[in-house]
């Protein structure tokens, strides 16, 4: 039976392995999280969260996101509602119908920037900019996808012909996104008054969306390791007891 | 617990309901053969997965919406907004992986050392519905997220049931609740889900019952051991200690560093970045995927994976040698385990897409599964010389 186990697991390491070497290979980026115990730079969420505000915001929703949520990014209450105070959003009808726009709440879900799929797709004449959420859901290597999506850029090269409102991108399965060069220099200023640049922007903000996927990484980390921990001594204590037990 | 102390005087409680006896005659006084190795806790270690799953999926079963769209939003939702909801849920999601895990080891257990022989024919059958009924359960929970790939798959069962012959197309119909997937099959996939998840349980009762009325089987695959071999089941408390650990601990990991490890990322709001080419299930259902591939057609898929079932279940009759315990049948235990590793080749492979290699060796890890159980069970049971079986157990455990 032991024989059986092992071969069993070789036979699933072998294959395992193969499948590994045949993924394949994308901008390497150093993101701390990705590792066995890592965790999220709060410094990266804060400016990856000042990068999606001001340059993706404005076509990509994040509805699975709430403005409370951002405590996790180490921003204050005060922090939360200042930002939401500027934040407008539609809280129900006027009696004439029309919609009736008011500051966000904190308890509130990340302003859509389109009403529906069918305003977004007629203003980039088919594509739709996909709620931004879950975008680094289920890979790996999401948050690499995103960073080399948008340093991906390129001048078309001469063989490829441009469908009208696309860009060239190397990163983009297909190499044509209807996405223009999001990235704006200069677009967000840190608390010391400098301005990263856009490498600095396109890491933060992909390590932000890491974080919309997966907001409970961090905790999920701490708490499990603090419960194999304590199993590790539950079961050394019990093993003492047991030997102790069988010698009397 | 002194014996004569618990035995004394059944108070008014016991008198009306005998829980103590239970307890007595099925753990303290139970006597099992002396040889039993770790893999004869996995028994218990099924219960404990099925009550984590039963009470995280009573949890889950609160938030979850059974709708097209509030199928996978609401558990995604319950992760995030509700404290500890991802724990819940992954203990669910992992659940069913450390369940399945602790099924396939005790079934190849089974198979090894021949513990549906002796009478335990019928113990053996119910083990193998109850692990049908674990497959139906986690396809219907897979199927249950929501989701683009999880639909598909939906739409694919369909047709596989669909070509059942007489009433499948009635009842793909019932199950879908129309012609397609809709708004009506999500509310179905929950209510199958829990209702044979709940069934299940039932199913282990009786498996329960049914093994320990016959003979207790051993990896030496003696028969009736000797009275002087036997222990009480009380002296295995250390083996199922560290059997629990072990679990308890494997579980931790995934659930801390590698959640919803072997699940498609579809099973959650699907992203169209996340879409993979073509629906891949949960891994535990990776090896029948691959069977019901091999069928070529969806007819075809149905016939093999149920028959690949019922002869599993018909292993009783298939073997028919004297000698019951892969210990003392070296070319016998040799097949078993190259059956092992043809599962997990076949798993593998019904993950790839149809391209290349793949399709020949899904085939061909197909073709062995029957070869196994139609040719080399009964052949090598004829063929093979045996080594003896000792009398007496030969190396104690407890
Ligand atoms: C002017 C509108 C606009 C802005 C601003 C914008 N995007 Fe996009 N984005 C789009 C559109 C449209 C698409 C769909 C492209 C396609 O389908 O070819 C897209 C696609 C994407 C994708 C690819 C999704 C997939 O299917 O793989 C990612 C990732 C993405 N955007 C991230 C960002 C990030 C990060 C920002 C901010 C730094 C941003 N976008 C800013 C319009 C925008």
């Amino acid at each position: 039976m032991r024989r059986l186990l092992f071969a069993a697991a070789v036979a699933l390491t072998a294959l395992g392995l193969g499948q590994s070497a045949r993924a394949e290979t994308r901008t390497p980026q150093s993101f701390r999280f990705q590792s066995l115990f890592g965790t999220y730079n709060k410094a990266s969420l804060q400016v990856g969260f000042a990068v999606y505000q001001a340059d993706c915001a404005s076509c990509h929703g994040l509805s699975l996101v709430h403005y409370r949520d951002l405590a996790h990014l180490g921003l204050s209450p005060q922090d939360i509602a200042a930002i939401v105070s500027h934040i407008k959003v539609q809280k129900g009808v006027d009696p004439a119908g029309k919609p009736v726009l008011a500051p966000a709440m904190a308890r509130d879900a990340f302003k859509s920037p389109f009403p529906d799929e069918a305003a977004a797709e007629k203003k980039f004449h088919g594509a739709i900019p996909p709620d931004l959420s879950l975008i680094e859901r289920g890979h790996r290597d999401g948050a690499d996808f995103v960073f080399s999506l948008l340093m991906g850029y390129r001048a078309a090269p001469p063989n490829v012909t441009m469908p009208p409102h696309h860009f060239y991108n190397i990163a983009y399965p297909g190499g044509l996104i209807a996405m223009a060069p999001p990235l704006k220099p200069g677009s967000v200023t840190l608390a010391d008054g400098k301005k990263p640049d856009v490498q600095a922007m396109a890491h933060d903000v992909a390590e932000f969306l890491a974080w919309t996927a997966d907001p409970t990484l961090d905790q999920r980390k701490a708490v499990g390791l603090r419960i194999i921990i304590f199993l590790l001594i539950l079961g050394a204590l019990g093993g003492f007891a047991i030997r102790a037990g069988r010698r009397t | 617990m002194d014996k004569s102390e618990s035995e004394a005087a059944p108070g008014w409680l016991e008198t009306r309901l005998p829980l103590c006896a239970v307890w007595r005659t099925q753990w303290r006084d139970h006597l099992v053969p002396a040889n039993l190795t770790l893999v004869w806790s996995f028994g218990v270690l099924v219960a404990v997965a099925l009550g984590v799953l039963t009470l995280s999926g009573i949890w889950l079963g609160f938030a979850y919406v059974p709708t097209t769209q509030g199928a996978a939003l609401s558990i995604e939702r319950y992760t995030r907004a509700v404290n500890f909801g991802w724990l819940i849920r992954d203990l669910h999601r992992d659940g069913a992986t450390m369940l399945f895990g602790v099924v396939f080891i005790e079934l190849f257990r089974g198979i090894y050392y021949g513990s549906y022989r002796n009478r335990r024919e019928l113990a053996w059958i119910i083990e193998v519905v109850r692990f049908f009924a674990f497959l139906a359960v986690g396809f219907f929970g897979f199927a249950m997220t929501g989701g683009a790939v999880a639909d598909a798959a939906v739409t694919i069962m369909a047709a596989h049931i669909a070509a059942i012959p007489l009433f499948g197309s009635a009842l793909a119909h019932w199950f879908l609740g129309g012609f397609m997937v809709g708004s009506a099959t999500a509310p179905r996939l929950a209510m199958a889900h829990e209702t044979i998840g709940f069934l299940v349980l039932l199913i282990a009762l009786l498996g329960f019952m049914a093994s320990r009325a016959a003979p207790p089987a051993n990896p030496d695959g003696i028969a009736v051991p000797d009275p002087r071999d036997m222990v009480p089941q009380s002296a295995y408390a250390g083996k199922l200690f560290t059997a629990f650990m072990i679990f308890a601990l494997i579980f931790a990991v995934i659930v801390a560093f590698a959640p919803g490890l072997g699940q498609p990322a579809g099973m959650s709001l699907t992203s169209p970045m996340a879409m993979p080419v073509q629906p891949v299930p949960p891994w535990y259902l990776l090896g029948f995927h691959g069977l019901a591939r091999a069928g070529q057609s969806a007819g075809g898929g149905t016939l093999l994976t149920v028959a690949a079932l019922v002869l599993l279940g018909a292993l009783p009759w298939l073997d028919q040698g004297i000698v019951a315990s892969g210990r003392y049948r070296p070319l016998y235990a040799g097949f078993v385990i190259v059956l092992a590793i043809d599962w997990v080749v076949l798993s593998v492979a019904a993950a790839q897409p149809a391209t290349g290699i793949w399709p020949a060796v899904i085939d061909i890890a197909t073709i062995y599964v029957f070869v196994h159980f139609i040719v080399i069970t009964p052949l090598v049971t004829m063929l093979e010389r045996a080594h003896p079986v000792p009398a007496r157990i030969a190396r104690r455990t407890a």
